[in-house]
């Protein structure tokens, strides 16, 4: 490999237009590796965000702190042909992804999208003239979830429940406990079933996964998660459920039902500290559901992947109903201390 | 010869709408994206399937396009001006969403129809000329040469 290539930034590049991809491509590899999302904006200076923070691409090819006068603008013509590129050229394959903001590329990489809504019967059904784009670069980190088995004695049968900031790791640790249940490597392979709604998990591209999520893991490509955990719980026989971001009421729902089937649910949620995610109303409903039986903090879009404190998921509640949220268990790093 | 490129464009033509009417289908139906449209639809057009070619080398669909009719659809019976059409197509093919696209297509469908039906009455009138043009000729170059 040279020292430009780092094929999981490349995949994601390539989605952008050509005028602008071609400097992308040329950014050394430890700039890659460190990149976590790529942003275009009409008429504002192209940007990426990495691990230590924001810089702007300039026409040398260089990344700066601060825009100046060589820094380059991406116009309407570029975030248009991004656009187009992102669907494949077939935009009405991507319609309902666009309405909600988001469309996932091959690879796993998810872009977010901005413009004007568009309504019809008082509903968004689409979006027009697009000013922004962001593409997350997925990464695949082997072994990211290892701490976390170590944390938990290899058991993860009760539930597990990762919270953190965007950008903090908890797609790519998701992906990576379900490569190593289904791999067997913490104990026996398990029988994994994969609730892709976005398609960021598997990456599913032509219906190949494009990452590797074990031997024995089934992905259910595309599936609102509630349908998608019902739908898993009738026809896979799965030990643990795995799936992205949980929230909805019709999802506590369907964790309810994986419950009672004994499955075992695996899942994150957006919450920047403990604190906060007890604050928020879907996040108590789901660890009432019992599914539950951890909660892992991650720290942030600073340190992606790591965590901070692994708390009982009863304790949290019981801290809540008592109306008191400091010092949990007399440890701030939760029970099980930090990971 | 002549008369053999008139029947040529009428069977590209044709091949060109038959194209067009699956491609509406799987807008319709399978939300197909365009670059796996023409590969599965385009087999029975060189420009089709040399764009199906691009696209699988990595090409976007609006180069793959452009290079494939470029490379394609000239001397396989399309005329100039069929080949400005299967452009103009071509850019905005995929380029909105599925009501758009199916408008795009019946319109394409329409404009090809109208000139396939030209190019039908072309070839019937012209081949006739041209075979009887050809007797002619044999019937003059026998009588010289007698």
């Amino acid at each position: 490999m040279d020292n430009y290539s780092d094929p999981r930034f490349d995949s994601a590049a390539k989605a952008v237009c050509e005028r602008i991809g071609k400097y992308f491509k040329l950014l050394p590899r430890d700039i890659k590796n460190q990149t976590q999302e790529l942003r275009l904006r009409v008429n504002k200076p192209v940007s990426i965000c990495c691990t230590g923070g924001i810089y702007f691409l300039n026409y040398s090819g260089r990344l700066v702190c601060y825009p100046d006068d060589d820094t380059m603008i991406a116009n309407k013509g570029d975030v248009e042909e991004c656009f187009r590129n992102i669907c494949s050229y077939s935009i009405y394959s991507h319609q309902n992804e666009i309405k909600n903001g988001f469309i996932t590329l091959s690879g796993g990489h998810r872009v977010g999208i901005s413009g004007t809504a568009v309504f019809h019967n008082g509903e968004i059904t689409g979006m027009r003239d697009i000013s922004s784009i962001n593409i997350r670069i997925a990464r695949e980190i082997t072994g990211s979830a290892t701490e976390l088995f170590h944390a938990l004695n290899n058991d993860i049968s009760g539930g597990l429940l990762l919270a953190g900031a965007p950008a903090s790791g908890k797609t790519t640790i998701l992906r990576d406990i379900a490569r190593q249940l289904s791999n067997g490597t913490c104990g026996d392979m398990k029988k994994v079933a994969v609730i892709d709604e976005r398609g960021e998990l598997a990456g599913t591209y032509m219906g190949v996964p494009q990452n590797d999520l074990g031997v024995c893991s089934d992905v259910l490509d595309g599936y609102p998660k509630a349908e998608g955990i019902m739908q898993a719980i009738r026809s896979l026989s799965p030990e643990f459920i795995i799936c992205d971001e949980l929230g909805g009421s019709d999802e506590v729902s369907a964790v309810k039902q994986g419950l009672n089937a004994g499955v075992s649910m695996i899942s994150s949620i957006h919450a920047g500290s403990i604190e906060e995610l007890m604050m928020r109303k879907q996040a108590v409903s789901l660890l009432k559901t019992g599914a539950f039986g951890c909660v892992a903090m991650l720290n942030g879009h600073a340190e992606p992947g790591k965590i901070t404190g692994i708390y009982k998921a009863g304790d949290l509640l019981a801290k809540t109903d008592r109306g008191t949220d400091s010092n949990l268990c007399g440890n701030p790093c939760g029970i099980y201390g930090v990971a | 010869m002549e008369s053999h490129k008139l029947a040529m464009r009428v069977e590209q033509l044709e091949a060109f709408l038959r194209f067009i009417s699956a491609a509406q289908t799987e807008i319709r139906f399978s939300a197909l994206p365009v670059e796996q449209i023409v590969q599965k639809h385009g087999e029975n057009l060189e420009f089709l399937r040399l764009c199906g070619e691009n696209c699988r080398e990595g090409c976007s669909f609006i180069t793959a396009w452009k290079s494939g009719v470029n490379a394609g659809a000239k001397g396989k019976g399309f005329n100039e001006k069929d080949i400005i059409l299967l452009h103009d197509f071509g850019s905005e093919f995929g380029a909105s969403d599925t009501d758009g696209q199916l408008s795009h297509c019946s319109l394409y469908y329409e404009l090809v129809s109208d000139r396939l039906k030209n190019a039908r009455e072309e070839k019937t009138r012209k081949s006739k000329l041209y075979q009887m043009l050809g007797v002619f000729s044999g019937m003059a170059a026998a009588l010289l040469l007698c």
